[in-house]
């Protein structure tokens, strides 16, 4: 029990960390990879701890996550040509 | 078969909630490179977000959702000790918690329409933002309204004396899922609009 605790204040306090850095003037580049990264780490947080994924055999998560991972990649393709798009917008 | 499947990776139940968890966190994902790609491809985009009301309230949400999570794995852990009164009264605060998601989220929307927010134009700038807003939170919303009925159901269950705390666990994995994907909402949709 003593497990969540600790863990839902971890999650809160990143979420903090996160609001404050919204109104730090950061540049966007390293403030968009900050925000993703303590995301990701929340949501490592929630998949090992609140849905057990530590407590599981390992076979589920590679059966489950590389093929996640793989697929938001090839997603992730397309984003370069969001550059050309605004290129062409431009007047 | 399914025992040596059990064996390998998990229980056949939990499985397949893994497995429709991957897929939707697939459609998530495709509907956050989506947005990314039309924020990137817009060079005007609105940043409409005070910090009072509309951040305060987004965080207020993420610790409404944060803490349903941890009344979630309470709930979990009293079922898997046999102990149903306590597992629905958790389910039941679980739901309450999630309700109050759904109310504080459903009075920014209407804040926003208020303002002249819809899906093809908005008064401050790029008009794909209200489309890409809406879209996002909106299909989260639909999966906590959906998680809502889904613990209704599940608690209901349990006080009548039916579903194993393996069930409850199944549930509790929808559950947590829906936090997750707001762990990447409310910075990415929020945070970063955030007025200057």
């Amino acid at each position: 029990m003593r497990k969540y605790l600790v863990v839902w204040a971890l999650l809160l306090a990143l979420t903090a960390v996160e609001v404050v850095l919204a109104y730090l003037h950061t540049p966007l580049a390293v403030m968009l990879a900050l925000l993703i990264g303590l995301s990701l780490l929340k949501a490592g947080a929630i998949v090992a701890w609140f849905m057990h994924m530590a407590e599981e055999p390992r076979g589920l998560f590679w059966t489950l996550m590389p093929a996640f991972f793989f697929v938001a990649l090839i997603l992730l393709g397309i984003l370069p040509d969001a550059g050309r798009a605004l290129e062409q917008v431009a007047p | 078969m399914s025992v040596a499947v059990g064996q390998i990776l998990t229980s056949p139940k939990k499985l397949g909630m893994w497995l429709f968890l991957v897929s939707d966190a697939l459609t998530f994902t495709t509907l956050f490179v989506c947005y990314g790609y039309v924020r990137m491809a817009s060079p005007e985009w609105p940043k409409p977000f005070d910090f009072s009301p509309a951040i305060l309230q987004s965080a207020l949400m993420t610790f409404a959702l944060l803490s349903s999570s941890l009344t979630m794995v309470i709930a979990v852990d009293a079922m898997r000790k046999g102990e149903r009164g306590r597992t629905a009264a958790w389910i039941a605060a679980t739901m309450l918690c999630g309700a109050g998601f759904i109310v504080l989220h459903a009075t920014e929307w209407r804040h926003l329409i208020a303002e002249g927010v819809t899906l093809r134009a908005n008064p401050w700038g790029d008009p794909l933002f209200g489309a890409t807003f809406f879209g996002l939170t909106g299909l989260h919303m639909a999966h906590v309204a959906s998680g809502i009925v889904y613990l209704g159901v599940l608690g209901a269950g349990v006080r009548l004396g039916r579903f194993t705390a393996e069930d409850v666990e199944v549930g509790g994995l929808y559950w947590h899922f829906v936090d997750l994907v707001w762990m990447f909402l409310f910075p990415l949709v929020y945070l970063t609009a955030v007025k200057p």
